[in-house]
This record gives C-alpha cells, sequence and structure tokens, in this order.
C-alpha cells in the first residue's frame, strides 16, 4: 500500500505530460484558434500600414482629429508608436507623389501626433483648403462598436476634446541663397526655371526642389536635362498661381510670390507668358543658421530669407527683363 | 489494475484539459490577421475609408485592391449597401456622395444613392 501511492503518482502525471502535449499539439496544429470580428489592433504590419493610409485620407475629407484619433487608438499601441508608423506611412505616401490633399491631411495628422518630418514641413506650410459643412443637417456620426471586447460606441462629441500639446520640432532651414532671380520672356510655355550652383558657379546636380502652390506642390531634381546644365531643373507653370521654391532640405520656401505675366509680344496671335530663371549658391558655413523649432503647424505666411551678398557681376537680386528673340 | 487505468485517464484528461486551455490562449501562429476578420462595424469603416481615399486619388484599382482585402466577392455591391447604411445613419452627404462614386465606379448603382454622385 505503502509503495503503490508513489506509483500512482509517477503513473498520474506521466498520464498528465501526454495528455498535455496531446491538448498542446491539438490545439496549436489540429484546432487551432481562429479569429473573428477583430479590431484593428489584430491587423498584421503590411495591413495595419494600409489602415493607416485610410486614415490619413479619411482625415483628409472629414477633417475631423477625434474621429482620427478614435481610429489610431484603435490599434491599442502607445500613442509614441503609432505616431511613428503613421509618420512612416506618410513618407511613404510622399515619396509616391500621392495627390497633394492626401498628403496634406497626413502631413497635418502626423503634425498633430508629434511626428513632423522633414519631408512633411512643405505640406504644412502649403495653405489648406478652406472647409465647407455641409448645409444638410446630420446626425451624431456613429463609428464602429468593437466586439467582442465592450467598447467603444462612437459619437461625435459636443464640446471638443482636448488635443495633445503640440512640441514643435526643429525645422531644416535653408542652406541655398538666391543669388539671381531672372524674368524671361520667350517663346514656348511658362516655366520656373531653376539653377543651383556650388560656390565656385559649377552646376551641381541631384538637389532636389519643391514648387507649391496654393492647393498642391510639385518635387523636381536638377540635373535631369544635361543639355541645360548639370544643375538645371525647370516646371511649367499656369498663369494665375501663384508659386513658392525651396530648395534642398529646406523646409521653407526661398523664394515667393511667383507669377507668370502677359510679356509683350510683337505678335499678338501669339501671347507670350513670362519665365522665371532662378538660381541659388550654398550659403557660405559661415552664415548657416542653427536649426530652431519651426513655425506653427499650419503657418499662413512662410518667411522668406532676404538673402545679403557681397558685390558680384553675376548676382543680382532685382528682377530683370530679357527679352530673347 | 483498475485503478491504475483510472489514474491514467485522470492524468490523461488533467493534461489535455491543461495542453487545450494554454494552446487555444496562447497560439502558437500569430494572433495578427487581415481585414477580411474584422468586426462588422470595423469592416464598414474600412469601406467608408476606401471610398474617402478613392475620392482623393482616383485610382480605382488601388480601392479594389484595399476592398478586396475584406474577402468580398462584389465589391461594387459592398460599397453600394455601405452608402445605404451610410444613408440611414445619417452621415454627412460628402461621406455617402464618395461612397456613391466608388460604388458607381465598381458597376453597382442603386437609385436611393443616385442623388449623392454629386455631392
Amino acid at each position: 500500500m505503502i509503495e503503490e501511492r508513489p506509483r500512482a503518482l509517477v503513473v498520474f502525471l506521466v498520464a498528465a505530460a501526454v495528455g498535455l502535449i496531446g491538448g498542446l499539439v491539438y490545439a496549436w496544429f489540429i484546432s487551432p484558434v481562429e479569429f473573428t470580428a477583430v479590431e484593428p489592433s489584430e491587423l498584421r504590419s503590411e495591413f495595419r500600414a494600409t489602415y493607416l493610409q485610410l486614415v490619413g485620407a479619411s482625415f483628409a475629407v472629414e477633417d475631423d482629429w477625434t474621429r482620427a484619433q478614435f481610429r489610431l487608438d484603435a490599434l491599442r499601441e502607445p500613442k509614441a508608436q503609432v505616431a511613428r508608423q503613421f509618420a512612416e506611412v506618410t513618407e511613404r505616401a510622399i515619396a509616391e507623389g500621392r495627390p497633394a490633399p492626401m498628403l496634406r491631411a497626413m502631413s497635418r495628422l502626423a503634425d498633430r501626433l508629434g511626428a513632423r518630418t522633414a519631408v512633411m514641413v512643405v505640406y504644412l506650410a502649403t495653405p489648406v483648403p478652406t472647409f465647407v459643412p455641409s448645409a444638410t443637417p446630420t446626425r451624431s456620426v456613429l463609428l464602429p462598436t468593437t466586439s467582442p471586447s465592450p467598447s467603444p460606441t462612437f459619437a461625435r462629441p459636443d464640446t471638443p476634446t482636448p488635443l495633445p500639446t503640440f512640441t514643435p520640432t526643429p525645422v531644416a532651414l535653408p542652406t541655398f541663397l538666391l543669388v539671381a532671380r531672372e524674368r524671361v520672356c520667350e517663346p514656348g510655355p511658362a516655366q520656373i526655371r531653376v539653377v543651383v550652383e556650388d560656390e565656385k558657379g559649377k552646376g551641381v546636380p541631384g538637389i532636389e526642389v519643391w514648387v507649391t502652390w496654393d492647393d498642391g506642390a510639385d518635387r523636381f531634381v536638377t540635373g535631369l536635362k544635361p543639355e541645360k546644365g548639370s544643375g538645371y531643373a525647370d516646371m511649367n507653370i499656369q498663369p494665375a498661381i501663384t508659386y513658392a521654391v525651396a530648395v534642398a532640405q529646406s523646409a521653407v520656401p526661398i523664394v515667393t510670390g511667383l507669377k507668370t505675366e502677359p510679356c509683350p509680344s510683337s505678335d499678338p496671335a501669339q501671347p507670350i507668358s513670362a519665365s522665371w530663371q532662378l538660381s541659388f549658391r550654398p550659403i557660405p558655413p559661415t552664415a548657416t543658421p542653427s536649426p530652431t523649432p519651426g513655425p506653427s503647424p499650419t503657418p499662413t505666411e512662410t518667411p522668406t530669407r532676404t538673402p545679403t551678398l557681397g558685390p558680384s557681376p553675376t548676382m543680382t537680386l532685382t528682377p530683370t527683363v530679357t527679352r530673347k528673340p | 489494475m483498475r485503478r491504475t487505468l483510472l489514474t491514467i485517464i485522470l492524468g490523461l484528461a488533467f493534461g489535455a484539459g491543461i495542453g487545450l486551455t494554454v494552446g487555444w490562449i496562447a497560439p502558437i501562429s500569430s494572433p495578427q490577421t487581415a481585414p477580411s476578420v474584422l468586426s462588422a462595424q470595423w469592416q464598414s469603416d474600412w469601406v467608408l475609408m476606401t471610398a474617402q481615399a478613392y475620392s482623393l486619388d482616383g485610382d480605382l484599382n488601388l480601392a479594389r485592391q484595399r476592398l478586396a482585402l475584406l474577402g468580398a466577392s462584389d465589391l461594387g455591391a459592398q460599397v453600394a449597401q455601405r452608402g445605404e447604411e451610410a444613408l440611414a445613419e445619417g452621415l454627412p452627404p460628402a461621406y455617402i456622395g464618395t461612397l456613391a462614386r466608388l460604388a458607381a465606379a465598381l458597376g453597382a448603382r442603386t437609385p436611393t444613392l443616385a442623388p449623392y454622385l454629386t455631392q
């Protein structure tokens, strides 16, 4: 009897171990748990990126921070991590050249999440279209309730939700100065032509140039037309639109208020619109300003640098009209 | 002999119970999933956001890909149905308009959503 008890215990433990292994094999491989009715927090990373893109697009249409925040909260991750992921998705969207309104909204949302990066600043600096509220009376907007865990039936609150404190991040200042700005009248489409040179006046290829206007932005790179110079780049512009130009990593436009205007033409049947030729050179190292906290998230006006340069026969800041035959 | 058999059965049951509980609570495969298993409410929101993204980029292929992740066979019908739900929920006409336009682009036009095509 005394010997039987330990033996029975050993038998029980061996049987339990076999049962445990059998149970795990069944639960993990034969009949694994299946997920249904999950929340966005359960999405795989690739789908999570798609979800974040959709939240950004939706924010562009709805312009509703509370709703966007609710959707982001559904990821159930620390805010800093969501902000970082959203910033990555936004940068990817910018690199893919998604439509400007979407990029602007995504940049604003990233900024609001405290994850502004240099590439977003050009969209933050562009004026935001006026939001026109719907004239039709609407009921409260319902967002999804989550299941199975009890939670959120979302209703638009009557009072605004307190927003997180905005912490400004450093903004890259221009590293190039405008050294010449020339109005050019010649047949052909009106353009903004940019020439980026080094300190010795040699064209610099591969410099990114941002052109922004009221409801859009475009980016091009110098050196893609080598026949016009290794530091040359251009872009066609439209009448009645005011453009601003930023060069390299500059977060603020260096030149603003560029507009094409009619040029005097000898043939009234063939009107000529003025182009702008802008030349840039690096700021001398001693004059390079250190980064400082940037402007408010959606500035209404962007600062313009006024270059001061020593006398040079090739450098002029006064617009001149060149009439080419 | 009978007692030993009973001990074995009890041990197996005890071990299997623990194994099943642990195995289902802590699955070996990643619990992270595809949008097709989102709850109905979140799937509805996915459709709405897809329509809003389409209203911005006009990229029908991309919208199709995003909707296909939900696993529905008739994407147009799914969007149209969401549009009608949005109408019933009293969402702003601009939101319903995005759904109506995407549904129409996917070949699903309904009389109730037709007035919102121009919203």
